[in-house]
């Protein structure tokens, strides 16, 4: 009979707990066979076995006296080596707790303390500014930017996960200088630092697939299904200390559902919300970017939607999103109204004067004070047209959503805009 | 209270300074600090080998030459002034220790 664990590679880091434990293993008849990708196998063993670990020596010197002392090398994990050894009264390999110290001290170097700190502030703030300054609250800018959407997240996970990577670094040498690193005292501090990364990376999944507003797909409800049972039985069993042997079907049952969420993720994630640019970016890469493309924004590859300048008279380079469905469309159409406005912008006042003295729509003074300013912006813009379902226009460009089609476009004469909207769908469609 | 590595030797750090005042390497350092502590202290040999590069980076010992891929070490003036200062160091804590009297009054 074989036995599989999964929670070895946490004690592993822990001398003298990991010592103990293999040879208590060993009295019992299991020997360590090796340490896999997912589980740490062992295997029937006769005798008890005296087991010793240690850390960087690769010289052959080193090897050939280990070997002179009769142990075997079992397995290597993160330079950390696991060795065997029949007689019980083989001498130690590491005796001398200082040096021991030493190693441990390596593993939280003081740089990392600084690097986590600083930095996972500093992406976290990063964070926190991007969200703040580039993201308008509208489900139609999500729609046309999610990607950007994911960076604000990744820069708060990121941040986070450094910033406790620090602290925990700074808390793990001190407790080495005060002779409290045990597994027992560590333990559960690495368990709930893993145990939050989780929870942030399932809230993020979970955004993810809400924003999109529509579960009614079975594969999306299965998805989440099976990643609420993942994270729940994760917690369950990480939090049981014990090594003894696992039970197989659940651990495959657990596996089987990772690369299950995995493969699924990637597939809805690439489907949803599925907007297309019928004019490639690399078309017009160069005023794109350089004109109005954020540093990092760029570094990470998420072009930036703003165009300025001559570029939005030539009708090609007009947007021009294809969108899923035609909710989403109606969402885009909105944020486009905005951005396009932001292109002519007017302030308040000057708004609700001109709805005020516009003569389609008939509102006194006090209706048109209570409009937010993006429903003001609609009803003044707003035009009705036989052609496409929502026409609205500012000055020479009208934004128009056409069943789950939304344009931006240059109209050189306002009076014959149904003659132009009809050649271009006409052209278009 | 947190230490700097080797502001202070251990035993085992002493005994190899100490083996190495003739050039040795590893499997002879072993040998011969089990020899002159009448096995009293023996070295691991994760514990040599993890402290040989160090002392070296330290600049206590130096690497004389590599035989049958065995490195062989002598210790250098560095590492005598530390070992002198560790005596030193020993010395001040049996002459506070004889001062008071410590034997005879427990």
């Amino acid at each position: 009979m074989k036995i599989r664990t999964r929670q070895f590679i946490q004690l592993l880091y822990f001398e003298k707990e990991c010592i103990e434990f293999l040879e208590e293993q060993a009295r019992n008849g299991f020997e360590l066979s090796h340490i896999g990708f997912l589980f740490t196998h062992f295997k029937p063993c006769q005798k008890p076995l005296k087991y010793q670990i240690d850390y960087h020596n690769t010289s052959e010197e080193y090897w050939s006296i280990v070997k002179d002392y009769g142990y075997i090398h079992i397995d290597t994990y993160e330079e950390i080596h696991i060795f065997s050894n029949e007689d019980l009264n083989a001498p130690d390999l590491q005796n001398d707790y200082e040096v021991y110290q030493q190693i441990l001290l390596e593993r939280y170097p003081k740089k990392n303390i600084i690097i986590g700190l600083l930095i996972g502030l500093l992406s976290f703030f990063l964070g926190c500014y991007y969200f703040i300054n580039f993201a308008p609250y509208i489900l139609g800018n999500f729609y046309l930017h999610y990607a950007s959407l994911f960076s604000y997240i990744l820069f708060w996970i990121v941040g986070g996960v450094l910033f406790n990577e620090g602290l925990l670094s700074y808390f793990k040498r001190k407790s080495i200088h005060h002779n409290t690193y045990t597994f027992s005292m560590w333990h559960k501090y690495d368990l709930w630092s893993q145990n939050i990364s989780l929870v942030l990376f399932a809230c993020f999944i979970l955004l993810l697939i809400l924003i999109d507003m529509k579960i009614t797909k079975f594969i999306v409800l299965l998805t989440l299904f099976s990643f609420i049972i993942i994270t729940v039985f994760r917690l369950m069993t990480r939090s049981k200390q014990n090594f003894e042997k696992r039970n197989k079907l659940f651990q495959a049952l657990v596996t089987f559902f990772t690369v299950f969420l995995a493969i699924v993720l990637t597939l809805s994630i690439n489907q949803s919300p599925s907007l297309q640019e019928d004019i490639p970016y690399s078309q017009y890469n160069t005023p794109f970017i350089k004109e109005s493309s954020y540093f990092v924004n760029s570094l990470i590859g998420i072009p930036n939607s703003f165009i300025q300048g001559d570029e939005i008279i030539d009708i090609r380079s007009s947007l021009y999103h294809e969108c899923r469905d035609e909710n989403i469309a109606r969402e885009v159409l909105k944020f486009e109204i905005i951005e396009t406005e932001r292109l002519m912008r007017m302030t308040s006042d000057e708004l609700y004067q001109a709805i005020e003295s516009h003569s389609p729509l008939i509102l006194n003074a006090k209706e048109t004070k209570a409009l937010s300013y993006s429903n003001a912006l609609t009803k003044y813009r707003k035009i009705y047209s036989q052609i496409v379902d929502d026409c609205y226009i500012f000055n020479n460009f009208a934004v128009v959503r056409y069943k789950d089609i939304v344009i931006r476009i240059y109209i050189d004469n306002m009076n014959n805009i149904d003659k132009t909207l009809k050649q271009y769908f006409h052209v278009k469609i | 209270m947190a230490r700097r590595e080797f502001e202070t030797l251990t035993p085992q750090m002493f005994y190899i300074l100490l083996a190495l005042r003739i050039p040795r390497h590893g499997y002879e350092i072993m040998n011969e600090v089990s020899k002159i502590t009448d096995n009293e202290i023996q070295i691991g040999a994760g514990t040599l080998y993890t402290l040989l590069p160090r002392f070296e980076k330290e600049g206590f010992i130096q690497l004389i030459k590599e035989e049958h891929k065995k490195k062989i070490y002598q210790i250098t003036e560095l590492g005598k002034w530390k070992l002198k200062k560790e005596r030193k160091r020993m010395l001040k804590q049996i002459q506070i220790m004889e001062d008071m009297d410590y034997e005879n009054k427990n």
